[in-house]
């Protein structure tokens, strides 16, 4: 979206794109081994498909019809400041889970990083103030415009209307925020990349702002950022994989370790790529309720 | 008294589900290419079977070569609206304009009427200044007169309803169905099918006709089936449908002359179909299917047929659909993408 965002872009683009394997070695993939662990993912856990998105917008390295891998309105209940307070509370120290990163319990700090990192300070001090206001007014304009628009002429039909009960209990399911998950490639650091868009319970869009409330506080604003979506118009949250690599490294190795116990030294297929990674993913954006089961068959001691 | 048997089958309504970056796409081309025509536009929704019922229209609903509809899902056509004032939004007879977009076709012919009944409405009113949209969606389905809605006088779960074997044959011709459909048409799940216990046939006026003739059994009785969007959910009595059923009871009625007739009606509630099979065939366990063998009263042609108001004019059918908004009113919904297109926004959330 930015001039630093279109340099990448072309950064991507310039970059030649990976033949050979290396998944084991570096925990990166080629684009056939991201189609291939797509593939596996999309077989495994139906509420995933792949997707062509915009034909203009397409990669040549991967198949038209299989450019990214999307999820649509994954259910969001909790925010994940309410979560980490829960594990502030009950001693996060242990040390040995690797899901749960360091638990931060001071706020203020988080505040005053924000304004000093910000150029326009006076903007950054009014600027929620604006928003509020702004936000009050649109509640108010809602429900005065909803009360004009509504049309009793309109036909219903109440012999055959469902059981209010029943409808209650639909629309409790919907009560919560949701997300729409994809998964990129990225030439450059070869690997997946996961973009996120949310809506609200009642099925407003989410401001990049509401989106980093469901994402660990120590990543937000840092590794998930606000970027344009390659394939999908508007503006989705993105954890930057330039760390995914060395992560996927990491948890590739302890695998090995884990099963090189026994008698075979093979480490996990290429087609489990997605699943190990979706579980790492988990830990940036543990309240959102993805589908990706399966047994990843290693502990993920270190 | 026999018109009174049974009770009133409840129908659940779609919810819309629209993402936003439908509508960052919609008021880019209507900047760009629709401009100010209110030209109705052509595109694609779909619905899941996974449930609850929602009606969801994604970006690539623009794009014309990839119509192909993701996995398990039942493809809709999608017909958008646009309005250039709000005004005209508001004042355009909402009734009116159900009826026009869906009576005339389905009571043509049984193609017309197979297409436009999976089918939907939106009406939209972008306000580009201020980054909201005003719309309103409509899945049309004809509605019978007072009185004499659509009864069923039975209901049974099909997992009692059908042996094992039975239930695995089934899914496994669904399958195949879904699969040859995509291959031909790229058009995924088929909203209405034809089973009986061996097969599963496409749903048109010809298979019926053919799968009549073959049946001499009663376990080739002909069940009309039908992709239920509400899901697996647990059964109750006089379990509420799925709104396509609405729609497939006025088919039987007026294209297969099954009129005041009682007949089988499948609601398909499976979990997520590729699992069952593949899953299924190693586990050989139950998957937790929920789909519902009903018994239903056709009405008959004249129960859709509304008297005028002038005694003198001819009867008129009417249809319904609306959704409801956010009040449980009927009536548009807005839809604010100031976090999505307004630069002052981005520009706040860019630094």
């Amino acid at each position: 979206m930015t001039t630093l965002g279109y340099l990448r872009g072309v950064r991507e683009w310039a970059y030649p794109t990976r033949t050979t394997s290396a998944f084991l070695e570096k925990g990166v993939l080629t684009p056939e081994e991201f189609v291939a662990a797509g593939d596996e993912l999309v077989f495994k856990c139906p509420t995933w498909s792949w997707e062509a998105g915009d034909p203009g917008k397409a990669r040549s390295y991967l198949p038209i019809d299989k450019q990214f891998l999307v999820t649509r309105n994954v259910p969001c209940q909790n925010r994940v400041a309410s979560m980490e307070n829960h594990l502030a509370t009950e001693e996060a120290g242990d040390g040995e889970d690797w899901l749960v990163s360091h638990v931060k319990k001071d706020t203020n700090l988080e505040d005053e990083f924000d304004i000093l990192d910000d150029d326009g300070e006076i903007m950054q001090k009014t600027e929620p103030a604006k928003e509020n206001a702004a936000g009050d007014n649109d509640d108010d304009d809602e429900y005065a415009d909803m009360d004009a628009f509504e049309d009793n002429n309109v036909l219903q039909d109440d012999a055959a209307a469902a059981n209010p009960v029943v409808a209650e209990q639909e629309s409790n399911l919907l009560r919560v925020r949701t997300y729409d998950l994809s998964i990129t490639y990225d030439k450059y650091y070869q690997t997946p990349r996961v973009w996120m868009v949310g809506k609200s319970a009642e099925g407003q869009p989410l401001s990049g702002k509401e989106m980093m409330e469901d994402v660990m506080s120590d990543y937000a604003n840092r590794t998930v950022t606000i970027e344009n979506h390659p394939h999908v118009a508007g503006p989705h949250a993105s954890i930057h994989p330039c760390q995914h690599g060395k992560v996927m490294k990491t948890i590739v190795k302890n695998l090995i370790k884990a099963t090189a116990d026994g008698e075979e030294e093979k480490g996990p297929s290429v087609e489990m790529y997605i699943f190990i990674f979706l579980k790492f993913v988990s830990s940036i954006i543990p309240t959102i309720n993805y589908d990706f089961t399966m047994d990843v068959q290693a502990d993920t001691s270190k | 008294m026999a018109e009174e048997e049974g009770w009133v089958v409840p129908f659940v309504p779609f919810a819309s589900s629209i993402d936003s970056p439908f509508w960052v796409r919609y008021c880019r081309e209507k900047l760009e290419t629709i401009q100010l025509s209110e030209d109705p536009i052509s595109l694609r929704a779909s619905y899941g079977v996974e449930g609850p019922p929602r009606l969801q229209c994604q970006e690539n609903a623009f794009q014309e070569q990839t119509s192909v509809v993701a996995n398990e899902r039942v493809g809709v056509a999608l017909t958008l609206r646009g309005f250039n004032t709000i005004e005209s939004f508001q004042k355009c007879d909402k009734n009116q304009m159900i009826h026009d977009f869906f009576a005339p076709e389905f009571l043509d012919s049984s193609q017309s009427a197979l297409k436009v009944m999976n089918s939907v409405l939106l009406c939209v009113y972008p306000e580009l200044k201020s980054h909201r949209v005003l719309y309103w969606m409509g899945v049309p389905a004809i509605l019978t007169c007072s009185g004499k809605s659509v009864r069923a006088t039975q209901q049974t779960p099909l997992t009692e309803a059908w042996s094992a074997e039975e239930i695995q044959q089934l899914d496994n011709n669904i399958d195949s169905l879904r699969r040859s459909n995509l291959q031909e048409n790229s058009q995924g799940l088929p909203p209405f099918f034809l089973v009986t216990k061996t097969t599963c046939k496409s749903f048109s006026v010809e298979s019926y006709t053919q799968l009549k003739q073959q049946s001499t059994s009663p376990d080739d009785e002909i069940v009309f089936a039908f992709c239920d969007p509400s899901g697996p959910t647990p059964i109750q009595p006089q379990q509420p449908m799925g709104w396509p059923l609405r729609n497939l009871v006025a088919f039987l009625c007026h294209h297969l002359d099954l009129g005041r007739k009682t007949v089988k009606v499948l609601s398909y509630r499976p979990a997520l179909i590729r699992r069952i099979v593949e899953e299924k065939e190693s586990s050989g366990g139950d998957m937790g299917d929920k789909s519902i063998l009903l018994t239903i009263r056709v009405p008959s042609k004249s129960d859709f047929e509304w008297p005028a108001v002038d005694a003198a004019a001819p009867k008129q059918h009417k249809v319904l659909g609306w959704e409801l908004n956010a009040r449980n009113k009927p009536g548009p919904r807005w839809v604010n993408l100031r976090p999505l297109l307004d630069s002052n926004h981005l520009a706040i959330q860019a630094a």
